[in-house]
Order: structure tokens, then C-alpha cells, then sequence
């Protein structure tokens, strides 16, 4: 005869008798470090609290359990068959994992198969198990504190969790209470999953396998059940797909963005031939003294024009040091004709110190780029303890209109003297590599969206893994 | 499918132009001479902008 046990009458107190009612609690706990509160069911009279671990708090708390009940892959009086075995389902239990506050729970479909025996169906979070009654060999729950033995082997109780019925509904082999607890150990041997379901009154063992919801729907789902099946997962295989080759073009990008950002041609000879115009002159400006240098690189041939290039600056520490000081330079690059055109037949070194000196007060800029930028070395003291560091390089991306032969006017200022020799450059044709970088960043983003639809996806009442 | 090829197809190519245009890129030459020269029109010969300013960024740490 079917029964339910979803309507649930007031609920008493044990100690005075008077209504349960929902309530709250809230406690400091140790392992999460922080208050928390949780729901728990009270006396409206003597004031008694009933938590997760007593039968009454199920009882006043079962509505919350089962708001989503008729959401299930099976329901009462359902026929199928699976690999050729019959069964009807008569039954269902759902359980709350009693160490949940949150709800947790699983739902045990009692079958019958043609055979005559009982099956059971559980439906956890989207996935199915089948599970039929087994008699081990060999059994000993009480082997050990922490373990016991089946069938030999030793199987440890740690992982074992304690569920609590909070709904019955059909013909079932037992007469179930709300808010029974069953203590579950579920392992598995020789690649076959176990469950040992220990209550007050019996032990049931089972054991039984994952099934596919394909298979399940198959045997008991009826055709608008199957065309949504089908639906679902189409949808969700086309959006594997589309995350696949999001990947594939996210991995792509990253080969370009590394191959471009590693592979360059330095220009040669940038550094063969230099003169230094003026040395550690000493200069004061606005109450802050520097010592000013002028180095003259080149020419050298820049081979190709319309394309990227990449200037490096840095402190060459093999040289000279740089030891809690700092140092600017400006580098600029000049073009061969641009600058003979400017100093005519005097391009001595006192002619290009004078003409580099006053650089900027042309009208029409004589050089062709120009980079700025500070290498500095400093150490101190903070609330973490000694600190150094310092940042000795600088760079910059350019594109050259032009090829041609260049020079390269580098000028420095220090605060203390220091060789000019000691900062050098290199230039590299390059290939830009930051849109590369960026489009990396889309394809992952719309890889994952993708991803996540495809586990989503559900066009069917039920969760689906 | 289909719409997805398009958007990894119009997306690679147009990073594919932009980075063989170096767009967004400082641009040495006639085009930073020309900038350049419209930028001194505009500043006041004797100021020391007009001299420039050759100390860099003045990026140093400054401490923690």
C-alpha cells in the first residue's frame, strides 16, 4: 500500500511536549573560525534546541528537504528494462547528509525486477547508480575502532557519513521514520561500488555500478523525456566543440605571441664605432647638480623601413656599477643625411657637441626617434627589513619609416661621475606580439563559457552531470 | 560551429592586421619628425620645455 511521509504533523517537544517551530543558532566554530549560524528546530515553551543530529529537527525541517522531489529521472510505477531485466519502480527514499547544514542529499529508488528481487536506483547530484542486494563472503564492522573487514579486505570507516530519511514515498521493504539515521560506508572493491547501509535495526549491503542517464532515460523515460535527452546533449557536444576550438585557437595565439615576442634580428655594428663628445661635465640646475655626458654611436644601416623595432637601453653593471645612484639618458636616433645636412662640412667633435647641446632648440627635430629613461639603485629600511633593488634597463617599440644609416646620440645624466661607456643599447627588428597576448585572453574566456554550457546545459527537469 | 569558426577566423585575423600594421605603435621618422615639429610650433621659444627635459621619467622607487 503506497505511503508518503511528506506531510508532517506539528512536531512536539520531548521534554515539555509544546510545538517545534524552525529557529536559529549561532556559535563560534573552531574549524571555521568564525561564528555561524545554523538553522536548528526549538520549543516554543521550555526552549529546548534540537540540531541536525536529532530526529525532531528532520521532522520540523523536512519541507526544506523536498521542495525539488518531483525532480527525478524515475517516479513511482515507472517500467523499464535494463540489459534485458525488468524492473518497476515502487518506491523512494531521500536521505540529508547529517553533517550538512546546507542541504545534501540523494535520493534511493526501490525497484523490483522481474526476478523478484529488490533493486535500488540512487540519483546523487546528477548522476545514477544501480545497486543490487549482495551477501559478502566475510563481514566484521566491529574489526577495529577505525575499520572493519569484508570479504578480507580491511575497509577504513573515516569516510563514513551518517544520512538521515527525509522523505518516503511508495511500498518499501521497511517502514521508515523521518529523521532515522543510517550510518553509509561506500567503497569500492575490484573496481565494483560497495554500500554498506548500517541503521538501527539492520545492515544492508549492495553494490552496483554508474549508469548513464542514456540508459536510464531509455528504460523508464517517455518520449518527450528522450527528445529532450537527445536536445540536451547535442547542445552540449556542440558546446565541447566550441570550447575545443577555443582552446585550439588560445594555444595558436600563444605560438604566435611567443614566437613573435622571442624571434628578432639585431641591427649590427650599432655599438662598433663611438665617439664621446663631453665627459662628466658638471652641471647645476635649480639647486640639484648632475654630471652630464654625450655619446655619439655610428652610423650604422638600418636595413628595412616599415617595420617594428625594439630599443634597448641598459647599464652595463660589467663596466661600471651602479650603486645607490641613478642615471637618465635620452637616446636618439639620427638620420646620416638629416644630420650631415645640419652641421654641413664641421662634424669635428666640438661642432657636434655644440649642435647635439642644442638639439632641441630646432625648429625641425633633427632626429628621427627619441627614447628617455632612468636606471636607478637604491636600499633602505621598512617594516619587513632591508630592502635593494634597482631597475637598470629601459625599452621601447618603434616603427622606422625609413632605411638608411643612423646614428645614435645618447646622452646621460648622473648624479655622480660615472663612465659613459658604461650604458649601452641594442636594437632588434622585431614582431609585435601584444594583440597576440590579448586575443590569448578572449579565447580562454570563451573557452570556459563554452565549457561550463556544455556541463549545463539541461533542457530536462533533473540535474545531469 | 560555424559561428564560432567565424569569430576565431575574424578575431585571428584581425590581430593578424593589426600587428602587421603595428597599430598603436610610436612611429620613428618623417611621421615623429612631423608631430614633433607641430608640437615646438606650439611652445615658447626660452622655455624650458623648449629645451626639453632630459631627466626621464623620474620613476625611482622612492621606498617601499
Amino acid at each position: 500500500m503506497p505511503q508518503e511521509s511528506g506531510q508532517i504533523k506539528p512536531q512536539k517537544c520531548g521534554g515539555c511536549g509544546a510545538d517545534l517551530v524552525k529557529s536559529y543558532r549561532s556559535h563560534y566554530d573552531a574549524e571555521e573560525e568564525e561564528t555561524v549560524t545554523i538553522p536548528v528546530a526549538k520549543c516554543v515553551s521550555c526552549g529546548r534546541e534540537y540540531d541536525q543530529h536529532t530526529e525532531e529537527y528532520y521532522r520540523v525541517f523536512a519541507d526544506s528537504f523536498i521542495q525539488d522531489k518531483d525532480n527525478s529521472a524515475f517516479k513511482l510505477g515507472l517500467k523499464g528494462s535494463i540489459s534485458g531485466v525488468g524492473y518497476e519502480i515502487i518506491g523512494r527514499l531521500r536521505y540529508q547528509d547529517e553533517d550538512e547544514y546546507e542541504r545534501a542529499v540523494w535520493d534511493e529508488w526501490v525497484a523490483v525486477s522481474d526476478e523478484g528481487s529488490y533493486h535500488y536506483f540512487v540519483e546523487e547530484e546528477g548522476e545514477v547508480y544501480s545497486y543490487e542486494e549482495y551477501v559478502p563472503s566475510s563481514i566484521d564492522l566491529e574489526a577495529g575502532p577505525d575499520s572493519f573487514e569484508f570479504e578480507g579486505r580491511t575497509i577504513s570507516k573515516r569516510n563514513a557519513y551518517t544520512g538521515r530519511i527525509v522523505f518516503a514515498e511508495g511500498e518499501l521493504p521497511w517502514r521508515p521514520a523521518i529523521g532515522e539515521p543510517v550510518r553509509c560506508y561506500d567503497f569500492k572493491k575490484d573496481g565494483v561500488h560497495f554500500t554498506i547501509e548500517h541503521s538501527e535495526d539492520e545492515v544492508s549491503i549492495t553494490r552496483g555500478e554508474k549508469i548513464e542517464y542514456d540508459t536510464v532515460i531509455g528504460a523508464f523515460g517517455g518520449e518527450s523525456e528522450k527528445d529532450k535527452y537527445a536536445r540536451t546533449m547535442g547542445r552540449r557536444k556542440s558546446y565541447k566543440r566550441r570550447a575545443a576550438l577555443y582552446l585550439a585557437a588560445s594555444v595558436l595565439s600563444l605560438a604566435a605571441a611567443v614566437m613573435n615576442c622571442v624571434t628578432g634580428d639585431e641591427v649590427p655594428g650599432v655599438l662598433t664605432a663611438s665617439q664621446i663628445l663631453s665627459s662628466n661635465q658638471y652641471q647645476s640646475e635649480g639647486g640639484s647638480a648632475s654630471y652630464f655626458s654625450q655619446v655619439l654611436y655610428g652610423p650604422f644601416r638600418i636595413e628595412q623601413g616599415d617595420s617594428l623595432y625594439d630599443v634597448t637601453v641598459f647599464a652595463d653593471t660589467s663596466a661600471e656599477p651602479l650603486r645607490l645612484g641613478w642615471e637618465s639618458f635620452r637616446l636618439m636616433l639620427v638620420k646620416e643625411e638629416r644630420l650631415a645636412r645640419v652641421t654641413g662640412a664641421g662634424s669635428d667633435p666640438a661642432s657636434l657637441r655644440a649642435l647635439f647641446s642644442d638639439i632641441d632648440s630646432f625648429g625641425e627635430p633633427v632626429e628621427s626617434y627619441a627614447v628617455t629613461g632612468d636606471f636607478w639603485d637604491e636600499e633602505g629600511r621598512d617594516d619587513e627589513g632591508y630592502w635593494h633593488e634597482n631597475d637598470l634597463s629601459a625599452s621601447s617599440s618603434f616603427v622606422l619609416d625609413e632605411p638608411g644609416n643612423y646614428y645614435a646620440y645618447l646622452e646621460l645624466y648622473n648624479n655622480q661621475p660615472r663612465n659613459p661607456a658604461s650604458v649601452r643599447f641594442r636594437i632588434e627588428r622585431t614582431s609585435s606580439y601584444r594583440y597576440y597576448l590579448v586575443l590569448v585572453a578572449v579565447f580562454l574566456v570563451l573557452m570556459f563559457v563554452n565549457r561550463s554550457k556544455a556541463r549545463s546545459y539541461n533542457e530536462l527537469p533533473f540535474m545531469m552531470a | 560551429m560555424i559561428r564560432s569558426l567565424l569569430v576565431v577566423l575574424l578575431l585571428g585575423g584581425g590581430v593578424f592586421a593589426l600587428s602587421q600594421w603595428h597599430v598603436g605603435y610610436p612611429r620613428a621618422g618623417i611621421r615623429y619628425i612631423t608631430s614633433q615639429k607641430e608640437e615646438r610650433r606650439s611652445i615658447r621659444p626660452g622655455s624650458h620645455y623648449y629645451y626639453g627635459s632630459h631627466y626621464g621619467t623620474r620613476g625611482f622607487r622612492g621606498g617601499k
